[in-house]
């Protein structure tokens, strides 16, 4: 079972909160809410939510681009959210890679491709430019540009082929863990699949384990294997993803889904919208509530009045 | 022109001058926009939407050349309007929202002012106390909670989808016929969007309006549209109802667009349509997807495909429909949806 086998990353009661203001008026976002998840070798694990919910924030607590305000993140076992040594920015950087949004913003405009490709090699320690061309030329090969690429600069690509360079970079230093951070969400309808197509074939040849962050509902559920479900802050749901879609159950969730707009007119002119309404939708009690499971692998968070409620919708 | 047509664009074509040669951004299209129907104009991002609606608005760039057709309102072409009486129409016979609203207000008026004012351009002789009902009805006809104290608010105390429910309620206030939406909801969240696409129904409904609809997102068409024209490359290369572009899709590239997206019930791979849209400086011969299409045929790389009649609302340019031309297969994560879905209307 995979319970039993040990998660490649565990996040346990993370929180991130930023303060900003000046004296006396200091206002707190807790942009990350008291959030527990594990991602498991080889499966993609989505986070899915609107804007400004944390799922970026999520991805750069992780990478500790932040130092969490408070919980416990383990990778293969290791505590990666302790203070930062230089070992352990080594080990981060070995093992979780990121890729961005809009690719343009993190490619260095003065770099060539093949420097850009090749710096992570660079740093780990391979001197030899000859071995590391050989290393970037493949790495070309697999997000489907060619060696001719690797002397331009970022800026003489369009988007779609910037993405690639964006997933060379990640990819070249092999990390087991991608951050995905809404990877496709900036580019034309006719490149996205392109990108997700090649995220695809990527996780196949070389095994690799996604946390894949988007607003996109459809194409969260497409590609991840589980998906958790975010709303201010607060993972609310979590399933393996063709379970989330048949029984949504926190009314935030089958909000989401409800407006998630789909290509059939038919389907889209009789379409009943869920609103969701923080007051009116939950039933307030003393008991705090928390994440339960309420079918084999499905968490909602909610408290025991709503737990039966959950449980009479199945 | 039917008596139905309100607005009429007819082989319209716009170049841009560019240090680098002529941008070919809109070529040819044609389309008719009836009285109380939702027309949307759906393309990618360089295809030559925003360029075709701004034609109509009259607010073309500088550097633009009309080097051929007509936009006829009520009869008379819009192309030919002085600036003068461009004014008359624009905003009170033809509004437009846009995709930033933060863009379209001015950050520094209050947000009723910014509505009375514009109640002001239509009625003159508005007083303030009428203007301010007027305006308060407005604010609550497009969903403002607490209208009377949101008057007094700065934009930017409004969230993004408030701010394109004001930007709406200013371009109703000239009670507009025709209006114009560009990627309305484009910046906003799902939830968000969905509201102000029921908005939009809404007052289309209500007030019969005329919307031409513009997206790049399959997904929202299929909500708002009921007839719908597929532009590529600047050109409209099919158009139809929206059951006909969505059930019996026939371009190519329209079935490459939407077997290029999953929905939430897509398992199989998503068809990756290679390479970019083509460079407007110098457009393809013959069908401007041929580059990007695998089922291509010499003549697509030749020869401009012309129409071909499916129904008497649904055209296609595109060398598949010839009788000679061989049978292409659509795509299986398109054609399982397409049954899918017409079970599901069954
Ligand atoms: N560096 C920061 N300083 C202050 N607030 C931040 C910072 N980064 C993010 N936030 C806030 O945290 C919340 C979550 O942001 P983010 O993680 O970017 O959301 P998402 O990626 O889901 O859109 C937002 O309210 C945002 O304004
Ligand atoms: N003022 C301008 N000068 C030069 N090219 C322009 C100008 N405005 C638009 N274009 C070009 O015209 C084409 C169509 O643009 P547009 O209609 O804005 O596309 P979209 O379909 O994304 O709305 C694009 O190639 C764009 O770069
Ligand atoms: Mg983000
Ligand atoms: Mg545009």
């Amino acid at each position: 079972m995979r319970n039993e086998t040990m998660p490649l990353l565990e996040v346990e009661n993370l929180k991130m909160s930023f303060t900003s203001g000046k004296r006396g008026k200091k206002v707190t976002v807790n942009a990350i809410d008291d959030n527990s998840f594990k991602i498991y070798e080889g499966e993609t694990f989505g986070l899915v939510g609107e804007s400004g919910c944390g799922k970026t924030t999520t991805g750069r607590t992780i990478i500790r681009l932040y130092n969490p305000t408070e919980g416990v993140m383990r990778f293969q076992g290791k505590e990666i959210s302790g203070p930062m040594t230089k070992e352990l920015r080594h080990f981060l950087t070995d093992n979780i890679a990121m890729i961005f949004q809009d690719p343009i913003d993190s490619l260095n405009p003065r770099m060539t491709v093949e420097e850009i490709i090749g710096e992570g090699l660079k740093y780990r320690g391979m001197k030899n430019p000859e071995e590391r061309r050989e290393i970037v030329y493949d790495m070309l090969n697999k997000v489907g540009l060619t060696h001719e690429h690797a002397s331009r600069y970022p800026h003489e690509f369009s988007g779609g082929q910037r993405q690639r360079i964006g997933i060379a970079r990640a990819l070249v230093v092999k990390p087991k863990l991608i951050i995905a951070d809404e990877p496709v969400s900036a580019l034309d309808v006719s490149v996205q699949a392109q990108v997700i197509n090649l995220l695809n074939d990527l996780k196949e040849e070389l095994g690799l384990t996604i946390m894949f962050v988007a607003h996109d509902l459809s194409v969260v559920k497409y590609f991840s294997t589980r998906v958790a479900v975010m709303y201010y802050g607060k993972i609310v749901e979590m399933a393996p993803s063709e379970e989330l879609y048949r029984h949504p159950l926190h009314p935030y969730t089958r909000a989401l889904l409800s407006a998630v707009p789909q290509p059939n007119p038919l389907l889209e002119k009789t379409r009943q919208r869920i609103t969701y309404d923080k007051v009116r939708d939950h039933i307030e009690m003393d008991e705090p509530r928390m994440m339960r499971e309420i079918l084999p692998e499905h968490f909602v968070y909610c408290n025991s009045k709503e737990f039966e409620r959950y449980q009479s919708m199945l | 022109m039917n008596k139905d047509t309100i607005l009429s664009v007819q082989n319209l074509t716009i170049s841009f001058r560019t240090i680098n040669g002529m941008v070919r951004a809109v070529r040819n299209i044609s389309f008719d926009l009836k009285r109380g129907e939702t027309v949307a104009i759906v393309g990618e991002s360089g295809s030559g939407k925003s360029v075709s609606i701004k034609a109509i608005m009259g607010i073309l760039a500088g550097n633009a050349v009309v080097d051929d057709g007509q936009i006829l309102y009520e009869g008379k072409d819009l192309l030919k309007f002085s600036e003068k009486e461009y004014h008359k129409i624009r905003g009170s016979k033809i509004g437009l929202i846009f995709q930033d609203p933060l863009s379209a207000l001015n950050p520094i008026m209050k947000i009723g002012k910014q509505i009375t004012e514009t109640l002001k351009l239509s009625h003159p002789n508005m007083t303030k106390k009428e203007a301010r009902d007027r305006a308060i009805e407005l604010m609550e006809s497009v969903g403002i909670p607490d209208a009377e104290n949101r008057f007094e608010q700065y934009p930017f105390q409004f969230s993004g989808g408030m701010r394109q429910r004001i930007v709406i309620a200013i371009a109703l206030a000239r009670d507009p016929e025709v209006l114009i939406c560009d990627e309305p909801t484009t910046a906003l969240d799902v939830t968000v969007q969905a509201k102000i696409l029921d908005l939009i129904n809404e007052i289309k409904r209500e007030r019969n309006l005329s919307v031409i609809f513009i997206t790049h997102d399959m997904g929202v068409v299929a909500n708002i549209a009921d007839r719908i024209n597929v532009m590529y490359a600047g050109k409209i290369i099919e158009k139809g109802t929206s059951e006909e572009i969505f059930y019996e899709p026939a371009h190519p590239y329209t079935q490459a667009l939407l077997a290029a997206m999953p929905d939430l019930e897509t398992e199989e791979t998503l068809v990756s349509i290679p390479g970019v849209p083509p460079n407007m400086i110098y457009p393809p011969k013959g069908d401007a997807f041929a580059a990007r299409n695998k089922y291509a045929l010499k003549i697509d790389f030749e020869q401009e495909p012309p129409f071909f009649k499916l129904s008497d609302t649904h055209y296609a340019a595109t060398w598949t429909l010839h009788p000679n031309a061989p049978d292409i297969e659509m795509p299986e994560v398109l054609k399982n949806r397409i049954n899918r879905m017409k079970e599901g209307r069954a």
